[in-house]
């Protein structure tokens, strides 16, 4: 091609072809040329003033710098937002370049605009991308020194311009070990580490920082971006989970109750040092090898099977490996979080230390009850001795006196303490075989109590005394020595009985009452006979002694019937006032009723 | 003559004691022993016959069990003791307690707590030594 060729090429072709909108306005921003691009963006143009064409107003814009370069001639370059031919509003750099005259006129000024409306979005997104992200954002030139950084990082390390990056992240002075920036400098690679380092306040922060480079293609950046997410937080609720899983580890570990848990599955997931003891298993046998089902009381599975969460045994039996039967407290759960199952946990407490306290408490009082009994023994036996003193020493006053009805009565009162002597050894022998040991069996307690209110119907009837009985019909079967008890209610209604006879009243009235009161069996003999005085009442219990004279009994009844009441775990009480009654109660709580015998 | 017969019956102007006991073994035993050393005696099964008996008798000495029914021998003691009319008659307990602990000092204030019953003029456990009865008798009355 020919220049003079170019230059017609340049002078009818590249208006048309460059890649800009290109319009010609006159001084009355009167649009006298435009180009191809021109008319695609705006539309038609001609006859149209620049500022109908760009802002649809009627009126020039208020700062034109249209007439500022034709006010001044000088060139000048605007960012400008216009509406395109769809109405839409997007943005243009715009340059404006008058066109002088030769006389030096400036009649027309050429304005040359280029769409910029995507360049601007994504710098906006960057900008929110760069201030907003949840990391710290800094840029790093080749010495270090932070060049910019985002809002986050200003809020946590301060505003401290020129500072390098380890003296911000880090307050040190060189750069740390294993610095990724300097790695991603050197290899223009991306790098990453995890990293601590301290707030503008003096906190500690932990990081995982990532580094890149910030030029495309060169080996040895000039620039290198960091970008740091917080993991303060997260290290934290690490940190307490990990105490917390710590500190019940070792709740468990040094419970006194032993503990076992499993999955859903019913697999051993753990198995406390106290259940290694009572079962006679070490962890590692049984974890992730043995099912739950192995060690916990059956009641347990119903329970869970019946879809219940929660089961505890007041007394069940654990078995250790050598298939002996522990006395344990049981408490099982099932494990759930929001609905889902995870497993379950049982809690055993061993109580054989307790039911040896227990044991032992019982047979100390039983030594105490024997004690007082011996003592009570010999005041009887000194009653004994001074009427065979009494016997002799009458039958001698006879004899001297040649009064043969004083020997005779001197004789009597031989024979009634001898046999007196005979009835002691009866009972006490009574009392000493009674303390071996006790046949429980489940009883009727309504049954026993019926039994010992006909025996005494008719006796009390041909006495005068309306013997009467008041017994609960729901009462539940209970674990007792029947043969005890019984002896127990009769000694208490025979008792009473008496009480009635010798009282100055005639008739009298013996209630025979059964109740079932809070998980608590009671037994209760009112009468309203002679009653008892404060001292009586006193040594009613502890002393071996009789209100009834001579023949009618050796006071040895209300001890047997305490020890055999103390046998079963329950007690003994007395309510009595002087001449009015007297009300004995048996109470015997359900739970320290005694295990069943075994038969042999 | 009986060992037991240590004073002679003459000599004892036929003082009267009233033996309360609920066993009448023990009621005969002293009653005849009491009688063969002079003294006139009366009887008692129980706190309500023991009064009605000394209202009766205006008895000089009464010999007290403790162990009795519808109403100790303390009880009655305290109730002798708060009447005029009995207050100074002098009483001695026979009973097969171990006393001293119990009838004496602190611990007879357990049993009756006011300060102005005094404690009884004697007491003897049972089986009693006559001997020793006979001179407390004496003692009192003579």
């Amino acid at each position: 091609m020919h220049t003079t060729d170019l230059r017609d090429w340049l002078h009818n072709e590249l208006f048309e072809r460059v890649p800009s909108n290109i319009a010609i306005i006159d001084r009355e921003y009167r649009i006298i040329e435009a180009n191809q691009n021109f008319r695609e963006t705006f539309g038609e143009w001609q006859g149209k003033l620049c500022h109908n064409i760009f802002r649809n107003r009627c009126t020039p814009c208020s700062s034109c710098k249209a007439e500022q370069t034709f006010n001044d001639g000088q060139s000048r370059v605007s960012e400008e937002s216009r509406l395109n031919r769809h109405g839409d509003t997007s943005y243009y750099v715009v340059n404006f370049e008058p066109i002088i005259s030769q006389n030096g006129d400036i009649p027309y000024i050429i304005e040359m605009s280029k769409d910029v409306t995507k360049d601007k979005r994504l710098q906006r997104e960057h900008d929110i991308l760069f201030d907003r992200v949840p990391c710290y954002v800094t840029v790093l030139n080749r010495d270090m020194k932070i060049v910019r950084n985002n809002e986050m990082f200003r809020k946590t390390f301060g505003e401290n311009p020129e500072k390098k990056c380890f003296e911000m992240y880090q307050k040190r002075t060189t750069p740390c070990e294993d610095c990724p920036a300097l790695k991603t400098f050197s290899d223009g690679q991306i790098h990453t580490a995890s990293k601590s380092g301290v707030n503008k306040n003096g906190e500690t922060i932990f990081y995982h920082v990532t580094t890149s480079s910030l030029n495309r293609r060169e080996k040895t950046p000039t620039h290198v971006i960091e970008m740091s997410l917080d993991i303060t937080a997260t290290r934290q609720l690490e940190k307490r989970l990990n105490e917390s899983f710590d500190f019940q580890a070792s709740l468990i570990k040094s419970a006194m109750d032993s503990i076992i848990a499993a999955d859903q599955d019913g697999i051993i997931t753990l198995f406390n040092p106290s259940a290694e003891k009572l079962f006679n298993y070490d962890a590692a046998e049984v974890i992730n090898q043995i099912k739950i089902d192995q060690f916990v009381p059956p009641d347990f599975i119903d329970v869970i099977s019946q879809g219940k969460n929660h089961c505890v045994l007041a007394e069940a039996q654990a078995q250790n490996r050598d298939k002996q039967n522990v006395p344990v407290r049981f408490s099982g759960v099932v494990l759930k979080s929001e609905e889902k199952h995870l497993g379950s946990a049982a809690f055993f407490q061993d109580l054989r230390d307790i039911k040896k306290l227990e044991h032992d408490k019982l047979e100390a009082e039983r030594l105490a009850a024997v004690g007082q009994t011996v003592a009570g023994l010999a005041h009887g036996i000194k009653n004994v001795l001074m009427g065979l003193d009494g016997g002799m020493y009458v039958i001698q006053s006879g004899m001297n006196n040649n009064n043969t009805e004083l020997t005779h009565r001197g004789w009597e009162m031989l024979q009634n303490n001898i046999e007196r002597i005979s009835l002691y050894v009866k009972d006490f022998l009574n009392f000493a075989k009674g303390q071996q040991s006790i046949n429980v069996t489940s009883i009727d307690p309504l049954v026993l109590a019926q039994d010992v209110f006909e025996l005494f119907k008719n006796v009390a009837h041909k006495a005068g005394i309306n013997l009467m009985a008041e017994l609960s019909e729901t009462v539940t079967p209970a674990n007792m020595d029947y043969e005890g008890i019984h002896t127990c209610l009769v000694n208490l209604v025979s008792n009473a009985l008496d009480a009635c006879e010798i009282s100055e009243k005639s008739g009298g009235n013996v209630i025979l009452r059964l109740l079932d009161n809070d998980e608590t069996l009671i037994f209760e003999v009112c009468d309203d006979g002679c009653g008892m005085d404060y001292e009586i009442k006193k040594k009613v219990f502890t002393t071996f002694f009789s209100t009834k004279g001579s023949t009618k009994g050796t006071g040895l009844g209300l001890l047997v019937t305490r020890r055999i009441t103390q046998e079963h775990g329950g007690r003994i009480t007395l309510e009595s006032t002087e001449s009015k009654g007297s009300v004995f109660r048996l109470e015997f709580p359900r739970k320290r009723l005694p295990p069943l015998t075994e038969m042999t | 003559m009986d060992q037991n017969n240590i004073s002679s019956p003459s000599n004892l102007n036929g003082k009267k004691i009233l033996v309360v006991d609920d066993e009448p073994d023990i009621l005969t035993y002293l009653t005849v022993l009491m009688e063969n050393n002079g003294y006139k005696t009366y009887q008692a099964q129980n706190a309500v016959e023991a009064l009605k008996t000394i209202q009766e008798t205006k008895p000089d000495l009464i010999s007290l069990d403790i162990m009795m029914p519808k109403k100790s021998g303390i009880a009655f003691y305290r109730e002798l003791k708060l009447n005029h009319e009995t207050s100074t008659t002098p009483v001695i307990f026979i009973s097969a307690f171990s006393m001293a602990r119990d009838f004496t000092g602190p611990g007879f204030r357990k049993l009756i707590p006011e300060l102005d019953i005094p404690e009884p003029d004697g007491y003897l456990e049972k089986p009693v030594d006559i001997p020793r009865l006979l001179e407390l008798i004496n003692k009192i009355l003579g």
